[in-house]
């Protein structure tokens, strides 16, 4: 009985809303994942396996039309989504038509918008270094959903709170590789120290580029101007939005000080006004 | 999912046509005026899970806030001509405020755990300052209340206070004043921050927003107290308030320009479509256009002169509103939009 | 298999999947490799990561495709033309495997002079008979030529795979259709000895210039497959045809080594066996056999598939590919069938030991050497069993009851719309299954069929265990079999299907147990004792629940064999045998299945458990592979005819000169300790007739069979004929299609034959990763139904333009058989091709939906028809005519027969803290 009551209303433990040191730390490497979709075979066990470690709801039977996608993105409910881009030039000439298939995952961003913009500290970089989302600090504010720059969050109309892949927070406890990974038929998705899976990237990319696979390139692997590297990154072989992905995912928090700064100006400038009209009484 | 659940009449060839041996280079189609390819139009970014109840509670918040503020300057440097302004600007912040928290609840997807949000100070979220700053301006505006309450009460009462009652009132208007203002400024401008502060395109770190919001909200409460002062106390002295309502609608102006200029082709979803009404005859129209021309209206008599001001008021106070509801709402297109977020996207 | 069995032997994948890594060169052919082997598709993407080039030729661009170096767009059907132009290239330009070629294959035997090629005959082979549409392959003289001092008449040699027409008509050579499979590969009628049409040592010309050896015949044969020819019939360009055979030449040779895989995409045709033989002459002639990173991989698809056909579920075989013996004379008396069935010359000279084996493992004690082991007691086959003319008599009301063991014939049988008239045309009908199927629910749900008052078929549905729910060993698609365990037990009444065949065993002997009528003596005498010696425990140490469960291991153990004269102290029971080389024809050893035999060894030891990684890369501890063990078939083929590894970098078996003996990584497919010079005297007989340099030890005279002298029932050499349903004439030959093939004609099978203006367009159908076959696997889990969660049709948007079809808009496909609707998939995945100067459009049906489970759609078999290829009576799924249109089609299945459930499961974990339950479970948590 009192029992729900002590842990809703205790203080939240820092450790509980800690952001991990990341990379830094010795002791313990981030982990995450490389998704090299030039391995892609499209097979969707990835999505299946997510589906049934985590026994998510399937998202209902629709035919989208959007060539072998039937799932169109990630949510609350779909944590892997694999997309298919088909681009067949009208002669069918080999050099220009291929068929790409990407299986998409929450970033686990190093600095994740999501978790600087939760207000109850729900989201957290967990000791693997992943953005993880406590389901039950989550109040379903959708803060969250509107801060990530990849449209990863979703919030369920089941239990109203924020969802995501958790990086299969509960299988890396029991040294277990994440559901996804497992399932990989082709090692598409790789799992492992975020340091070694970016070297191995990078040597893949050159392997790639020396088979004349020109197009390989790295999305997420290293910091941009903007953005911080991401724990899961990915190889594509097209530009970002043919798999529905940002040039150049931006940063919300940027620039927010400034930003506050510019409308209390704007309330104190009135404030000063008004103070004096009301210390002339209004006389013009 | 929100957006649509039709079959993309679009063959699946077109998913994405472009050939992209430079990666990170603009689309070939973005290079030409035409669309950057999208991924069969499937959103790339999450709408807000919003409804109603936010753009509510951003306008009463704010509105509250300025009323408050107004009422607290009346009192200090008013000089005891506007006594009734502070009445009716107190009693105005209380009344927006009581169903604020209200609203915050209903919106959350777990409404039981709307405290989960004090159980942390991070003032780097937004919306945690908020709920904070939130919960300071309440207690402002309680002080204020009790204020009003004691000087009720020590009306018509003929013996000058005692000393030290004088000193203790002197001391809690201090307190009120010092706190609460600056609280209620926060309260103002902080939610035109927390949509600055996402991915949305339309707000995505827009600096335009907070002064906007902010300017707004006096605006409204200028306005919610002239309409108070109508009701109650036509007669009352209550010049500076409007001359405040008269300069907020002009930062207003100023701001929102900076606001669609900044936004640029972004704001689309606001300025064209379906919420295009709330900005251009709502916001602008009803809340900027018309109030301004009632007031420079050539009328004779005291009673006509009563009636336009109402009406200018209630006009003013409906703008606030559509401004809130037209910003907020239009950011579900905007999300929707994949065009609109690779724009946003976009290396610069 | 029988492809595979006529070129090297035994009909069965030559190699293993992970051996694949090992490639140069990869061409898939035939199949969907990424789509329907998605975890064996591994290791081709791995030979690509060490460089190695993936072809993939195939009518639509495919996943596999995409993941090619190279993908080649050809008509369905076009697959002979295909690989026989390459066969062509290889020749005309010199770039066959010389050595290998001479001495592993029969490329230097004389063929009978008699023999006539399509070359003269117009398509067909010497031997036809247009009455019957059979070839006798004595009087078309497919024979090798004989020493001159034993020169005999030999009389018919047809191949044995088949079960003839569905008519059941007389002929001289006894009814049809009852020809079983028999011995893999080698191929005479069982009205002569086996051994008639090949000899250990027939006459050769080693200088290859003889008119009538092999090679030139071969030669001349595809003389006529170039390349300009090729592309006009598949619909690709020369280039193309020329850019595939290059990369299989380049990566060919001591050296290298390539590798084909195929599945259905060649298997249902009217010439899929014949398509198969191809690739094995190509590969025999690449000498790319025997090989790692070599072979030709046969994916066989449903779980142990490939079990049921060595222990052999079919009606016309024996366990470990013994024939079923016939009603006819020559099989009255063991004798007799050893004889017209065995081989005098190589492995299968131990025919005998195997049969008497069988027949001591099913009638034990009641088998002696007095009674003929009681060989009468085997049922003889009087007709043709496989499923379609059987179905085809379903449906024509001649059969009362059936028994439904995990299949879904309303749905996956070709012609579906038959197969489902055959069940209403039943008395009574048993369905044990997963799920109500729509061979379960056709009384009820049909929206093609009458009403449910209309049906007389009583329904009876047991639920069967699933996987997990039993003990058992699943035969993977490369001849390895792998036990699982029961985890738990079955819920409610599920039952194991050996639970339900065992004990209705039980009941039957009960009922006869006093019955003196003769006919029943073998159920009387048929060994059926599985029973549990000791409790029946669950790994988690609980007692099961199921009573009557038999004991899988003791039934593992009967297939295994035993020694019945010696006991083992640790048992008290007979001795298992090690392996089938310990078989005797004297009744002193008892085996359910040859090719099994050393999979039990020893009482604990199960070898199908093994589940050991080792430094050797062939992982021999993995499983077991029959026969013996071995992973590549015919391995003393990967060493050259000295013994010496062909190369350093292809390395697998070799003689070891000091040992006197064959090692390597591999078990040696050879006798052990018989070095390469061995060479075998001119009488010698068993396996001392097979020379120390002739790899293929199954075949009578140890040689790869690029001309196959028994032949298939459809010649000694593969021919380029159109589908039964073309819209293309044959341009190669005036004979248009398979003469050999075998129709079931009549209102409920109309066939349009070719060419045809009515019906325009190819159709070939597939599968998607997302669903399994006929769909009840998987179209009752809303979390694979919402992958792929209606049923469609890929068309080209030239072809959907010109008939005004929408994409994501429905159409409608019409065939003689029937008409279905689904949703247009307009991709340029499919092209429209140049046949022959015409413009000919190809659409692609999947065949996963069915009016049952929680999705519904059309059923792309009430397209397919009931054709039959000669050899093993199969359909012609993958290349028939249809036309199409725009909108939908009338009553089609719209109402799914099980609601939709988001979660397929959810039931919280249990003894799990909610702390641990599933991530996003999504409960209302408080
Ligand atoms: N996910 C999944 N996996 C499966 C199955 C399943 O149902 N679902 N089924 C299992 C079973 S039982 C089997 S037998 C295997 C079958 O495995 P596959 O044979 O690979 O499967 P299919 O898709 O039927 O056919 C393969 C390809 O053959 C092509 N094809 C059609 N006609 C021709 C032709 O004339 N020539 C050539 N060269 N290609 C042609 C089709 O376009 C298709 O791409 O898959 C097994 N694996
Ligand atoms: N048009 C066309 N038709 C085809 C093909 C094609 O390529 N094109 N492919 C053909 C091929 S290769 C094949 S193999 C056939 C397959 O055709 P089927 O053999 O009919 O295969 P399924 O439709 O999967 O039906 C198998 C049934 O077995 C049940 N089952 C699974 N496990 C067990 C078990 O342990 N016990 C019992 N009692 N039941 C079980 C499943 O629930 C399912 O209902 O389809 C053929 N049909
Ligand atoms: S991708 Fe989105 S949800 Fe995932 S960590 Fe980054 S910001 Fe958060
Ligand atoms: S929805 Fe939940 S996780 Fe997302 S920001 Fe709000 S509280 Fe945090
Ligand atoms: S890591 Fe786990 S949660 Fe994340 S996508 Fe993979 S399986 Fe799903
Ligand atoms: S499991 Fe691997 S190969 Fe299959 S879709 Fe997912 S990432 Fe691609
Ligand atoms: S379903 Fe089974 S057999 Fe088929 S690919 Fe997956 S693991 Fe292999
Ligand atoms: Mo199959």
């Amino acid at each position: 009985m009192l029992e729900p009551l002590r842990t809703a209303f205790r203080l939240v433990r820092p450790e509980e809303i800690a952001i991990v040191e990341r990379d830094g730390d010795g002791q313990r490497p981030t982990m995450g994942f490389f998704t090299d979709t030039t391995l892609c075979i499209g097979c969707k066990a990835c999505e299946v396996a997510c589906k049934q470690w985590n026994q998510l709801p399937s998202d209902g039977l629709r035919f989208t039309g959007h060539s072998y996608d039937n799932t169109r993105h990630l949510s609350e409910t779909t944590w892997r989504h694999v997309a298919f881009v088909e681009q067949i030039a009208p002669d069918r000439s080999r050099d220009r038509s291929r068929w790409l298939m990407m299986s998409d995952v929450c970033k686990h961003c190093q600095e994740a918008p999501c978790q600087e913009a939760c207000p109850t500290g729900a989201i957290l970089h967990n000791e693997f270094g992943d953005v993880y989302v406590q389901p039950d600090i989550c109040n379903g504010c959708g803060y969250c959903i509107v801060a990530c720059p990849f449209g990863v969050l979703g919030r369920s109309e089941i239990d109203g709170h924020a969802h995501k892949c958790t990086l299969c927070y509960d299988r890396q406890k029991g040294d277990m590789v994440p559901a996804c990974a497992k399932a990989c038929p082709t090692d598409s998705i790789q799992f492992g120290s975020v340091e070694e899976l970016r070297a191995k990237a990078r040597q893949r990319v050159e392997d790639l580029h020396a088979r004349g696979q020109t197009e390989a390139y790295l999305y997420g692997a290293d910091a941009t101007a903007e953005y911080s590297p991401l724990n899961a990154f990915f190889l594509l072989t097209d530009h970002p939005n043919a798999y529905n992905l940002p040039e150049a995912p931006k940063k919300p928090v940027k620039g927010m000080s400034a930003r506050y700064g510019f409308s209390l100006l704007a309330g104190v400038a009135l404030t000063a006004l008004s103070a004096v009209f009301f210390a002339q009484g209004g006389r013009r | 999912m929100s957006d649509s659940t039709r079959i993309s009449r679009r063959p699946a060839l077109e998913g994405s046509t472009t050939w992209q041996p430079a990666p990170g280079e603009r689309t070939a189609h973005a290079g030409k005026e035409q669309p950057a390819p999208t991924y069969y139009d499937v959103p790339m970014l999450k709408p807000p899970v919003w409804k109603w109840e936010i753009p509510s509670y951003f306008f009463l918040g704010g509105l509250s806030a300025g009323a408050f503020v107004l009422s607290r300057l009346a009192a200090r440097f008013g000089k005891g001509r506007y006594r009734e302004v502070t009445q009716a600007g107190t009693a105005v912040a209380a009344a927006a405020l009581a169903p604020c928290p209200l609203l915050l609840i209903r919106d959350l997807g777990d409404p039981k755990r709307f405290h989960f949000m004090l159980r942390v100070f991070k003032p780097q979220s937004p919306m945690n300052l908020g709920a904070w700053t939130l919960m300071a301006y309440s207690g402002a505006v309680t002080l204020a209340a009790m204020q009003e309450w004691l000087l009720g009460r020590r009306k018509g009462r003929a013996r000058r206070d005692s000393l030290p009652a004088r000193v203790a009132g002197d001391a809690l208007s201090a307190a009120t004043d010092g706190l609460g203002i600056p609280v209620a400024l926060l309260l103002g401008g902080y939610t035109g921050v927390l949509l600055s502060t996402t991915s949305t395109p339309l707000w995505a770190r827009n600096p335009w927003l907070g002064p906007l919001f902010s300017a707004s909200a006096l605006g409204a409460g200028a306005e919610a107290i002239n309409l108070a002062l109508s009701a109650k106390a036509p007669d009352a002295a209550r010049e500076p308030v409007e001359q405040v309502g008269q300069a907020a609608r002009l930062a207003e102006a100023v701001t929102l320009g900076g606001f669609l200029a900044s936004a640029g082709s972004l704001a689309a979803p606001l300025t064209q479509g379906k919420y295009a009404p709330h900005l251009w005859g709502g916001a602008i129209g009803a809340g900027l256009l018309l109030p301004t021309l009632l007031e420079n209206a050539p009328v004779g008599s005291q009673k006509t002169r009563r009636w336009v001001r109402i009406a200018g008021a209630a006009l003013g106070l409906a703008g606030g509103l559509a401004l809130r509801w037209a910003i907020t709402q239009a950011g579900h297109p905007s999300a929707s939009d994949p065009q609109a977020a690779r724009k946003a996207s976009r290396k610069t | 298999m029988p492809g595979l069995g006529a070129s090297f032997g035994r009909g069965a994948a030559t190699t293993y999947q992970q051996d694949l890594a090992n490639s140069d060169c990869i061409l898939i052919m035939g199949s969907n490799m990424a789509e329907a082997h998605p975890v064996g598709f591994r290791w081709p993407m791995k030979a690509k990561e060490k460089g190695a080039k993936l072809i993939h030729v195939d009518p639509r661009f495919t996943r596999t495709s995409a993941l090619a170096d190279l993908y080649v767009g050809i008509r369905a059907g076009s697959d002979i033309a295909f690989l026989g132009g390459i066969i062509n290239y290889v020749l005309t330009h010199e770039r066959w495997f010389k050595e290998y070629v001479l001495h592993y294959t029969n490329a230097a035997v004389l063929i009978d002079e008699g023999f006539q090629d399509t070359e003269d005959l117009g398509g067909l082979f010497s031997g036809y008979d247009p009455k019957t549409r059979e070839y006798d392959a004595a009087q078309g003289h497919w024979n090798y030529q004989r020493p001159p001092d034993q020169e005999t008449q030999q009389d018919s040699s047809e191949g044995e795979q088949g079960q003839g027409t569905g008519k059941q008509q007389k002929s001289r050579r006894g009814r049809k259709g009852v020809h079983g499979y028999g011995l893999m590969g080698g191929a005479t009628a069982h009205l002569q000895p086996k051994s008639a049409s090949t000899e250990a040592q027939p006459p050769e010309d080693p200088t290859l210039q003889a008119p009538n050896c092999v090679f030139q015949i071969l030669r001349r044969h595809y003389a006529r497959y170039t390349p300009e020819k090729v592309a006009a019939i598949c619909g690709c360009t020369p280039e193309q045809l020329v850019e595939v055979a290059e990369l299989l030449c380049a990566n060919s040779g001591p050296e290298r080594t390539s590798a084909i895989c195929y599945a259905v995409g060649w298997t249902q045709h009217t010439t899929g066996v014949e398509i198969i033989r191809t690739a094995g002459i190509l590969q025999l002639l690449l000498g790319n056999m025997g090989r790692p990173g070599g072979g030709i991989m046969a994916l066989r698809g449903h779980a142990s598939i490939q079990g049921s056909t060595d222990i052999s579920t079919l009606y016309d075989l024996l366990p470990g590919y013994l024939p079923q013996p016939i009603a006819d004379p020559n099989h009255e008396k063991l004798d007799d069938y050893v004889q017209y069935e065995g081989l005098s010359t190589g492995y299968w000279a131990n025919f005998r030991k195997f049969i008497v084996s069988l027949l001591k493992a099913w009638y034990g004690e009641a088998a002696t050497p007095e009674n003929d082991f009681h060989f009468d007691w085997l049922p003889r086959i009087d007709g043709d069993y496989s499923q379609l003319p059987y179905f085809q008599q379903m449906a024509q009301g001649q059969v009362k009851g059936y028994f439904l063991f995990g299949q879904n014939p309303g749905g996956g049988g070709p012609n579906a719309r038959l197969h489902r008239a055959g069940l209403r045309n039943l008395d009574w009908l048993v369905v044990l299954d997963w799920f109500e199927t729509e061979s379960a629910v056709f009384w009820k749900s049909d929206p093609t069929g009458p009403q449910p008052s209309q049906i007389k078929t009583e329904v009876f549905f047991l639920p069967a265990a699933g996987a997990p729910e039993k003990d058992g060993s699943f035969t993977n698609t490369q001849r390895v079999l792998q036990w699982h365990d029961q985890a738990v037990d079955p819920p409610g009444d599920c039952r194991s299907d050996a639970w339900f065949v065992y004990n209705l065993g039980k009941r039957l002997k009960r009922l006869y147990a006093d019955s003196t009528d003769p006919k029943d003596a073998p159920l009387q005498n048929l060994t059926w004792d599985y029973d549990y010696d000791h409790p029946h425990l669950l790994p988690d140490g609980s007692l099961s629940r199921i009573e009557g469960e038999p004991d899988m291991e003791k039934i593992l153990q009967e297939i295994n064999g035993f020694n019945l004269q010696e006991t083992d102290p640790r048992t008290g029971k007979p001795r298992l045998l090690s392996g089938f080389s310990e078989c005797k024809d004297d009744g002193s050893t008892a085996c359910g299945c040859w090719i099994y035999s050393g999979v039990f060894p020893e009482p604990s030891r199960n070898r199908a458990r093994d589940r050991k990684i080792t430094q050797n890369p062939v992982q021999p501890e993995w499983g077991y592979a029959w026969p013996h063990n071995r992973r590549i078939m015919y391995n003393r083929a990967s060493a050259d005819p000295q013994g010496r590894p062909w190369s350093e970098r292809k390395k697998y078996i070799w003689w070891d000169e000091e040992k006197r003996q064959w090692t390597g990584y591999d078990t040696p497919d050879f006798e052990p300790d018989k070095p390469p010079d061995y060479r075998p005297a001119p009488d010698a007989k068993g396996m001392a007739a097979i020379a120390g340099d002739k790899p293929f030890i199954m075949k009578p005279d140890g040689r790869g069979w690029l001309f196959a002298p028994g032949g298939t029932k459809d010649g000694p050499l593969p021919v380029h004929y159109e589908p039964v349903e073309s819209p293309v004439p044959n341009t190669l030959y005036p004979q248009q299609d398979n003469p050999t093939a075998r129709y079931f004609e009549g209102p409920l099978n109309a066939l349009a034959h070719t060419p045809e203006s009515e019906y325009p367009i190819i159709a070939t159908t597939f599968r998607l990763t997302e669903h399994y076959l006929s769909g009840p696997m998987s179209r009752f889990n809303s979390w694979l139904n919402e992958l792929q969660p209606e049923m469609f049709i890929e068309i080209s948007p030239e072809l959907a333009a010109e008939k005004g079809i929408e994409h994501g808009g429905w159409m409608t496909v019409i065939s003689p058989r029937g008409e279905i609707e689904a949703r247009a998939m307009v991709t340029r995945r499919l092209q429209p091709l140049v046949v022959e100067g015409r413009t000919i459009h190809q659409i692609g049906v999947p065949f996963h939906w069915g009016f049952a489970g929680e999705t519904a759609g059309s059923i792309g078999n009430d397209l397919t028809s009931l054709v039959a290829d000669p050899n093993v009576s199969m359909h012609e799924a993958k290349a028939f005519a249809c036309q199409v249109r725009a909108g939908r089609a009338p009553n089609q299945p719209t109402q799914p027969t099980k609601p939709y459930a988001p979660w397929p499961t959810r039931e919280p974990v249990p003894d799990t803290p909610p702390s641990a339950q599933p991530e996003g479970q999504l409960r209302r948590t408080t």
